[in-house]
């Protein structure tokens, strides 16, 4: 079975700890985030996005028992969507939506139990046991917005929102779909925050060292609107950048783990018809993940520091999406490769706690 | 041409068994796995019913190791894909050659190591809380845990699509096979019962105090469950080779969405009805080829009248409606892995070519399908059968399972 079309994206929408709206987050990405709990001890904190007027990006939408994530998916969404869903040739009927995140609804689930332990079962809402399935978040937004493709949520971990994409882009490029809006989610808090600490820190060959000095957990969303590439030129739609290939695997977690990942990098650059020095790498630097440190590692080595990106970080700290990392990078990339002539593409790396590798390419 | 996905192996965790044989005696006999709640205290509920499993043992699977590590999500995942594998005469070590996806479903995760955690904050033990119990906090555990433990290489996603997150995966990872990416897959779905689940249906009013009857017109409602359904999926061509049994063929599947409210159904079922067509389509099958549904048939009295109405809309011009039976009547509705067990399920109807049936049905429903196949299992030829599964949100989708 061969990939059909080329698929494009033409609309992209963000949300994050640092900012609103793709210029904002691309100017601020190495900014120094507010901080609502930092525990020093463990050298990793979180920090929430403070109070935001959600009605100015969902007019009209009612967002009553809403939760903080399904909040963040549907501002993302409006945003990547807006250009388009006044286009009456973009049938909602086939939109389909595909977003990830690494905690989903782990927080709604933890309040709405903690308030049936201490007030009684018949003190809960009703209408907030929805937000307690982890595709509350995509549904709810596929809802607001007529959207009648499929919706599919995918939990995988850290690689969560580039699998959304990956996963999207293959049904477009596959001909199963036209239209996707893929990204992801994140809502953090006290419970992420110490289930967080408690999977990177519990696992002692997780913890290398210090890569960077300190590491925090950020929130949010971040969407983009995909459509074949031949919908795009012929509909004059703003192309922002070209999804050329995607791969998701686990791969083998022994010594020959960073081979393999130069294996997999260097046959997608040939698939790509790309050379080392046509590409710049996107990817996290995670503190605490041994995997994300030989990546790096790898990357470096294959392409130069100076053409690997690790954003989110300065001197000091370290900003860690969750499963929004990749979605994050894909986001600067467009805005690097759109506006650096140098850079003929962008190869966006993800890297799970368990050794998943998952890489995207895009072009502009 | 196109490649042809098999299921060749088949694990299942569930009220009424574990293991293939016990699931399919007590479905094939209309033996009930709906009890008493043992897991929590219910003297706040008006319902005390549920389809909890009572004779998984972690120990006969797991290490004692493995299980100290693991949520039971992942425990249930992992006995589920051992019995899955074993069925499908695959030695483990051969696996770890080949490129395995893995994909699985759930609605909530590894929810009871939230629960755990939560009534420890509430009894203001939170000091008690194991670092391990935070190890098993993210869902992906359940897919890592397996991949990790059985030391395969491949693709691998968690579906979080709700109720119907078994057919997300079991769809997608046919996709995988037959775009190359995966050499085989294990897929399913899974979830442990739970406390919010059961918390949350209840104050929906969605439970039923005693039976669950599907498309009877007296339903009362459904009775929450729990379990795990696993399959192996292999290239046709793969299977023939190394002489495995063939339990079904993945035809097709279709997605399809409501957008219309995140718990109740569209009043005309569209989203029931384009996953339905999208699933036919995919399969290149037409309405007068099925030979049977397997309903997602909760037995709320909105489920069971949406559903019907969608078959009936599916099936306007067809010589007639096949027969729809539920298995929830029965197990009752296991969340995230119910679609999974129904898949399990339509494959061993194919396999002995008869049509487990609806238990506890006494009085036909107007507004439901006529032929439930009620209380009894039915002898019949089955060549191709649907599996519609529908879900929180909106989410509906619908797979082919095909006789090979």
């Amino acid at each position: 079975m061969r990939r059909l079309n080329r698929v494009a994206i033409v609309g992209m929408g963000l949300i994050n700890s640092q900012g609103i709206g793709s210029n904002e987050i691309y100017d601020k990405k190495n900014a120094y985030p507010d901080l609502e709990s930092y525990e020093g001890t463990l050298k990793i904190g979180y920090s929430q996005i403070g109070d935001i007027d959600a009605k100015k990006y969902l007019p009209g939408i009612s967002l009553r028992c809403t939760d903080r994530i399904t909040t963040y998916a549907g501002i993302a969404t409006s945003m990547a969507i807006s250009n388009y869903i006044s286009d009456t040739s973009v049938n909602t009927d086939h939109v389909g939506m595909a977003l990830g995140s690494a905690m989903g609804s782990i927080v709604s689930i933890s309040n709405f139990d903690l308030q049936a332990l201490t007030e009684g079962a018949g003190s809960v809402n009703p209408m907030e046991f929805p937000n307690t399935v982890s595709n509350a978040p995509t549904s709810k937004v596929g809802i607001w917005f007529k959207l009648k493709g499929p919706s599919v949520t995918i939990s995988n971990g850290f690689t969560s929102s580039l699998d959304s994409i990956g996963f999207a882009f293959d049904e477009i490029a596959y001909g199963k779909a036209q239209y996707y809006i893929a990204g992801g989610c994140e809502e953090v808090s006290d419970e992420v925050y110490k289930g967080y600490t408690g999977v990177v820190l519990g696992k002692e060959e997780n913890n290398p060292g210090t890569v960077i000095q300190k590491e925090l957990i950020g929130e949010g969303a971040g969407a983009v609107f995909l459509c074949p590439m031949e919908n795009a030129v012929y509909k004059g739609y703003k192309i922002y950048a070209e999804i050329s290939d995607f791969f998701s695997s686990k791969i083998v977690a022994d010594k020959h783990y960073g081979e393999t990942v130069k294996s997999i990098v260097n046959s997608m650059l040939d698939a790509n018809e790309l050379s080392d020095k046509e590409i710049k790498v996107y990817t996290s630097k995670l503190i605490n993940n041994k995997y994300a440190s030989i990546i790096y590692g790898e990357l470096t080595k294959l392409f130069g520091e100076n053409r690997v990106i690790v954003n989110n970080t300065n001197d000091n700290i370290s900003m860690n999406y969750l499963g929004l990392n990749g979605v994050f990078n894909m986001a600067y990339a467009i805005q690097d490769i759109r506006t650096d002539n140098s850079i003929k593409a962008a190869l966006i790396c993800d890297v799970g706690c368990d050794g998943r590798l998952s890489c995207a390419i895009i072009k502009y | 041409m196109e490649k042809k996905v098999v299921i060749t192996g088949i694990g299942v965790i569930s009220p009424v068994g574990t293991g293939k044989k016990k699931f399919w005696n007590s479905l094939v006999n209309g033996v009930s796995g709906v009890a008493e709640i043992k897991s929590f205290d219910t003297s706040e509920f008006r319902v005390k019913i549920a389809g909890e499993i009572k004779d998984f043992d972690a120990e006969k699977y797991l290490s004692e190791s493995q299980i100290s590590k693991s949520g039971r999500a992942a425990q249930y995942t992992y006995a589920g894909t051992k019995m899955a594998i074993e069925d499908a005469g695959i030695e483990l070590q051969k696996l770890k050659d080949k490129n395995v996806a893995v994909c699985m479903g759930t609605t909530m995760g590894e929810v009871q190591v939230v629960e755990e955690i939560d009534k420890k904050i509430c009894s203001q033990k939170e000091e008690d809380i194991k670092p391990e119990l935070y190890n098993q906090y993210m869902s992906n555990n359940i897919t890592s845990f397996v991949m990790q433990e059985l030391d395969l290489k491949g693709p691998q996603y968690l579906f979080t699509n709700a109720c119907a997150a078994g057919n997300y995966a079991i769809g997608y990872a046919s996709d995988l096979i037959k775009r190359g990416k995966a050499d085989m897959a294990i897929a399913g779905g899974v979830d442990p019962f739970s406390r919010v689940a059961f918390t949350g249906f209840h104050r929906l009013l969605s439970l039923t105090p005693d039976i669950c009857s599907p498309f009877d017109k007296n339903r009362k409602g459904l009775v929450v469950g729990e379990g795990a359904g696993i399959l192996i999926l292999e290239e046709l061509e793969s299977a023939k080779a190394r002489g495995a049994t063939i339990y079904a063929e993945v035809k097709g599947y279709g997605l399809g969405m409501d957008a219309h409210h995140m718990t109740s159904p569209h009043p005309e079922g569209e989203g029931a009805i384009a996953s339905i067509w999208s699933a036919l389509k995919s399969a290149s099958l037409s309405v007068d080829e099925i030979d049977y549904i397997s309903a997602h048939g909760t037995g709320t009295p909105a489920n069971d009248k949406i559903e019907s109405i969608a078959i009936r809309k599916v099936f306007e011009g067809a010589k007639k409606i096949p027969p729809v039976s539920s298995i929830k009547s029965m197990m009752g509705h296991a969340m995230g892995a119910a679609s999974a067990l129904e898949a399990a399920a339509c494959c061993l109807m194919i396999q002995h070519q008869t049509i487990i049936p609806t238990i506890n049905f006494e009085t036909p429903d107007p507004d439901c399908i006529e032929d439930c196949v009620p209380n009894v299992a039915r002898k019949q030829a089955l060549n191709h059968v649907l599996s519609n599964a529908f879900a929180f949100g909106g989410n509906t989708s619908c797979l082919v399972l095909s006789k090979c």
